[in-house]
């Protein structure tokens, strides 16, 4: 008896082929919907429900915010400073130098500050917890708490995520003063602006709408860098190679997230500019 | 009268039985890993798993706890079931049981001290801080390790680890323990030591314990009764000696020097 089998064109192979790959993207993206649904819906019992794990909440802000910090101050002046050398030839063109102060201070409020600072965080604390939680479910940390029925997810993914939350935004606000410090900076370099003729100069021209959306879309920053550093360790693998595979997919993924998240932002303040 | 002996033997057994498990089935993908296992463990009794890397010895307790959901079987634990129950129930059972990892498991950005406090500091009646002070104190003196109370776990060694490891689990007095390769990448006079500290925390504590093992000289020490695991199936059930004269090839493998 010869058997025979079926034969297949190349489309149908490729189709077999990539058809598994496809399934994993759809699990993958369920699977991260629903550690991100089980995030949102933890916030309303973290501070309600015992044990509140307020300890090691603090801890992690902290420590997020800690190693961060000099980061963003430093990194913000540079940029302030930049900006400011940047623009000033194009608008002394214009013979408008006299608006450079308000410009720079309107690009950092609306956009480089909140951006900067979320990137950084991206490469600092979220490739940080995807680390720190990747080796903990490697070391079987995580399993041990399990057995030992506390809730490892209110412990290590809420505590981080809420921290996260609410550390970047007020990192944003300090990349600003260090971003408008740089920028006063070069200011005068060329010219000799004081204190306050700067201050009324950066800020005559800022409005609520200015200030308040960035700050909200900030903490959207701070929360997607907090899931995204947490799912990618939480799922990492059991071999130690998992560890790095965690903390580059966390910096990766919650950059690619920042923009996303960016772009929505800006199309949302548009509109409301628009009805306003 | 042999007969009614026999069932009074037989009752005594289902009384004490502490771990029960029944047709335990459990796959990773298309590998079968365990094919449908039975065995129990008494009251007070250390009972030693054995088996080849990738037998299921491992997956079997961690079916028992919880941490692996077995495809098939039911396992009893004191009486209630932690197959297919709610998370609360589960947790509710696990209160009553420790479990040393082979890594120990130590959470390396707290203390030793902070690492036995964890547990203590969830438990559902709260204990004062001098309670837990005292517990911790206790414990540590019990596994030989009070004068590391404030040290990290990467200032610790190999040793050092599982009986901190070991004081974690017993902080919270628990009435089975299930070892997971404890011996496992230490020498063989630490190993001994290990041994016969759990052998001395059985005493202590009126444990009941599952220990996984393949280092025969733990399980020579530690042993009350051995089960063979292999390719998913138990082959063989007994005490030390019994099983080291066995006519099987592969149990007498375990037991060839």
């Amino acid at each position: 008896m010869e058997t025979t089998l079926p034969k297949i064109s190349k489309i149908e192979a490729s189709g077999m082929a990539i058809m598994p790959l496809i399934s994993k993207q759809f699990y993958d993206f369920g699977d991260a919907s629903k550690f991100t649904l089980k995030v949102l819906l933890g916030f309303f019992t973290f501070f309600t429900k015992k044990p509140i794990e307020s300890k090691e909440f603090l801890k992690q802000c902290y420590l997020l915010g800690n190693k961060t910090l000099v980061l963003v101050l430093v990194t913000g002046f540079i940029m302030g400073v930049v900006l400011t050398l940047q623009s000033r030839p194009v608008l002394a063109e214009f013979g408008a130098d006299s608006w450079l102060p308000s410009m720079v201070s309107l690009s950092f409020l609306r956009e480089i500050g909140p951006v900067i600072t979320a990137l950084i965080c991206a490469g600092r604390i979220g490739s940080g917890i995807g680390a720190e939680v990747s080796s903990m479910k490697v070391t079987e940390q995580i399993e041990a708490m399990e057995v030992s029925a506390t809730n490892p997810f209110r412990f290590i993914v809420m505590s981080r995520v809420i921290a996260c939350t609410i550390v970047v935004p007020l990192l944003v606000v300090f990349s600003d003063v260090a971003g408008l410090a740089g920028s006063f900076v070069g200011v005068n370099i060329y010219d000799d602006m004081s204190i306050p003729l700067f201050f009324i100069k950066s800020f005559e021209s800022v409005g609520f709408m200015d200030v308040f959306p960035p700050i909200i879309k900030s903490v959207f920053f701070g929360l997607s860098i907090g899931i995204v550093g947490s799912y990618q360790g939480y799922n990492a693998g059991k071999g130690t190679e998992s560890v790095g595979v965690a903390a580059n997919a966390a910096f990766v993924i919650s950059s690619l997230v920042v923009f996303f998240i960016d772009l929505i932002a800006v199309q949302i303040v548009t509109l409301i500019h628009l009805f306003a | 009268m042999a007969v009614a002996d026999n069932k009074i033997i037989m009752a005594d057994e289902i009384n004490n039985k502490v771990i029960d498990v029944k047709g335990l089935v459990k796959s990773f993908g298309t590998a079968e890993i365990l094919k449908g296992i039975d065995f129990h463990v008494n009251k007070k009794e250390n009972l030693v798993i054995i088996g080849k890397s990738g037998s299921g010895k491992s997956v079997a307790i961690k079916c028992i706890v919880g941490l692996v959901i077995p495809d098939a079987g039911q396992i009893e634990v004191l009486g209630k079931s932690t197959v297919g129950v709610s998370h609360d129930a589960l947790n509710e059972s696990r209160k009553s049981i420790g479990f040393l990892f082979q890594s120990a498991a130590l959470y390396d950005s707290m203390t030793v001290r902070e690492n036995l406090e964890f547990p203590l500091r969830r438990m559902d009646k709260p204990l004062t801080q001098a309670e837990i002070n005292s517990r911790i104190k206790e414990t540590l003196e019990n596994v030989g390790l009070s004068d590391a109370i404030d040290k990290y776990p990467s200032e610790l060694s190999g040793g050092m680890k599982k009986r901190a490891g070991l004081a974690r689990t017993l902080v919270m007095r628990p009435e089975i323990m299930l070892y997971d390769e404890p011996t496992t990448g230490l020498d063989s006079i630490t190993s001994n030591e290990i041994s016969r500290l759990m052998l001395d925390l059985k005493e202590r504590y009126n444990t009941t314990s599952i220990i996984i093992t393949h280092d025969m000289p733990c399980a020579r020490i530690t042993a009350d009764r051995i089960i063979v695991l292999n390719e998913g199936k138990i082959i063989a059930e007994g005490c030390f000696d019994d099983l080291s004269t066995a006519s099987d090839p592969f149990v007498k493998s375990f037991f060839v020097i």
